[in-house]
């Protein structure tokens, strides 16, 4: 039993708030949605190949929202009114993680797991690429440079351009790890050494690399802004901001190397998060002779690993069959991927947010557990009404990955009828539907499986 | 670590805003020695006609589900079962453990106290749909789910 004890266990997740109250998770979809949501994917693919079969007509102009707004948005009153609140409650966050005690209702724990890497998708989704100016660590690197009297693009050493986004997701991977295999992910130790190690290369990064280290290797800011280019807000050529179609501001995102990598880890992980809570894999780790850690890390890699072969591969024999340049092609249709990954998130957290988000509100007012009521929140509790509605939650469940499907095969086909030679740009779009259509069958059975 | 990780499980579990008030629920924990079925779930509520006979010294506690854990010699049974069940349905989870441990049922905050040899039981009705989950909080091994529609 001591030896038991001392193994490093994957179950030890399961104490922790992540998938729901206290361990409560979201039920198993059941069998007709599952099939509801397959075929409605599969005939909707088909029908955007046969019925959008025209060239796309030059993209729609954005509605211009005038140089008054832009001015607005742009003042330097209102961005260090965001940077001030970023930077404040990331500070209120580091007193709970390093003054807190090392408990489930320190609310550091939710703010990382639930505000921050849940909530920034409907954050970027409604307000745009808010997070760059909320990064606490880029407030903090710009504000160093002001009393220092630098320029903060100053680059004491050039970062290669081949770096692109290479350094983020790797960020991402070990941030993915941490959340989903690290054992002990949900105790003050092990995310103090996550965040310490996070802010440390950020910063040094920043002072070698000056401030385009953030937008290189950064992973909450890659994701959010990546997530960003489905909101409605964009810059026209001269600045302005306008208000676009979300389609038509999705693609524009001009992937830098790596992106292809981040995005596949996105999409993998989400997967890896729903196969890692089914009964089959618990059981085969519980009966196996190997170390949870050793598994655990096999389960993530391999369900990344499977989404970028998978999307590679697809891309590049749609490059073999339509002669067309292949090493672009994994960038250039890689912003269709964007809403399948939204509709991945959509499926696994959108419960979690509701529910452990509330959680976080009332944990906030006593921050340091010692009986504090600071916002007025800690006497609440969660409501939890939600939780028997569970016919409403799945089909929210399996109607995400359905539209995050249908999202992408429409920007993918116009992606394709505007790369491709007409006479092929048929047949060049199929290895990619395929690949959808697999991503969309394996998230609802993933969902479906207990 | 790991202590401190259950001590704060427990502490945020005694928040739960439905901690405890589980509509109907029975007497907490009432100690009766039930024998573990092999495969150590017995009943399914849309399949069994009524609770299964169960060679024991005392009456087997009515329920509509019953898990029957045993943790002998470091293995626990079941090992992540799905136990299926209706909101309403009541449920009965009966553990024997041959060392010192505690099961959890996550979402209901339900603990068993374990002391060796005694088998130990608890009675109650979710009111909750959901996936909770029934672990040992010493090894922190997922024994079963119950699935609540």
């Amino acid at each position: 039993m001591i030896a038991a004890f001392t193994v490093v266990n994957p179950q030890v997740g399961a104490l922790m708030p992540l998938h729901g109250i206290g361990g409560r998770q979201d039920l198993p979809l059941p069998f007709e949605l599952v099939v509801a949501g397959a075929a409605a994917a599969v005939v909707a693919s088909f029908v955007v190949l046969a019925l959008a079969w025209k060239r796309p007509g030059p993209a729609r102009p954005g509605l211009p929202l005038g140089e008054g707004f832009t001015r607005i948005i742009d003042s330097a009153a209102l961005r260090w009114t965001v940077r001030g609140l970023g930077l404040a409650v990331a500070a209120f966050m580091m007193m709970a993680l390093l003054l807190g005690e090392d408990r489930l209702t320190n609310p550091i724990f939710g703010f990382v797991y639930v505000w921050v890497w849940v909530g920034l998708v409907p954050l970027s989704l409604l307000l745009g690429p808010i997070w760059r100016t909320l990064n606490p660590l880029r407030t903090l690197h710009l504000l160093g440079c002001r009393l220092l009297g630098t320029n903060p693009d100053h680059a004491a050493s050039q970062l290669p351009a081949w770096a692109g986004r290479w350094p983020a997701a790797i960020g991402l991977f070990t941030f993915v790890w941490l959340e989903l295999v690290a054992p002990d992910r949900v105790t003050i130790p092990i995310l103090l050494l996550w965040l310490a190690l996070y802010t440390v290369i950020l910063l040094f990064g920043a002072v070698l690399f000056g401030q385009g280290w953030f937008s290189a290797a950064a992973p909450f800011e890659t994701y959010a802004l990546t997530i960003a280019k489905l909101s409605p807000w964009g810059r026209n050529v001269g600045g302005q901001i306008e208000l676009r179609s979300p389609l038509a501001n999705l693609a524009t995102l001009t992937p830098p190397p790596g992106m292809v990598v981040f995005v596949s880890v996105l999409i993998g992980s989400t997967g890896y998060d729903g196969f890692s809570n089914s009964s089959l894999w618990v059981r085969s780790i519980q009966s196996s002779a190997l170390p949870g850690i050793v598994l655990g890390t096999l389960g993530l890699l391999g369900f990344i690993a499977v989404v970028l072969g998978s999307y590679t591969g697809a891309c590049l024999l749609a490059g073999r069959l339509t002669d067309t340049s292949r090493r672009a092609l994994p960038g250039l249709f890689l912003h269709s991927l964007v809403p399948i990954a939204l509709g991945y998130i959509t499926a696994h957290y959108l419960t979690l947010l509701i529910l452990e988000g509330q959680r976080v509100f009332i944990n906030v007012s006593d921050p340091l557990s010692r009986g504090w009521n600071l916002f007025g929140t800690a006497e609440r509790g969660v409501d939890a009404s939600i939780v028997n509605y569970p016919g409403l939650i799945g089909s929210i469940q399996a109607g995400a990955i359905v539209t995050g499907h249908v999202l992408g095969v429409i920007l993918a086909h116009n992606r394709a009828l505007a790369l491709f030679p007409r006479r092929a740009a048929l047949t060049g779009q199929l290895p990619l539907l395929l690949a959808m259509v697999g991503y969309t069958v394996a998230a609802l059975l993933l969902l479906f499986a207990e | 670590m790991t202590n401190r990780l259950r001590r704060g499980a427990a502490a945020l579990l005694l928040l739960l805003p439905f901690a405890g008030c589980a509509a109907g629920e029975s007497a907490g924990q009432t100690a009766s020695p039930v024998p573990a079925s092999p495969t150590g779930v017995n009943g399914n509520a849309r399949q069994s006609p009524g609770p299964k006979s169960l060679p024991s010294r005392s009456p087997t506690p009515a329920a509509d589900v019953t898990v029957a854990v045993t943790i002998a010699a470091g293995r626990v049974t079941p090992n992540a079962a799905n136990v299926r069940l209706r909101r309403g349905q009541s449920v009965a989870v009966t553990a024997l453990s041959d060392v010192a441990e505690s099961v959890h049922i996550h979402g209901y905050d339900k603990t068993l106290t374990l002391t060796p040899g005694k088998p130990t039981t608890v009675r109650f009705i979710p009111d909750q749909s959901g996936v909770f989950e029934i672990e040992t909080h010493e090894t922190g091994k997922l024994v079963a789910k119950l699935i609540v529609s």
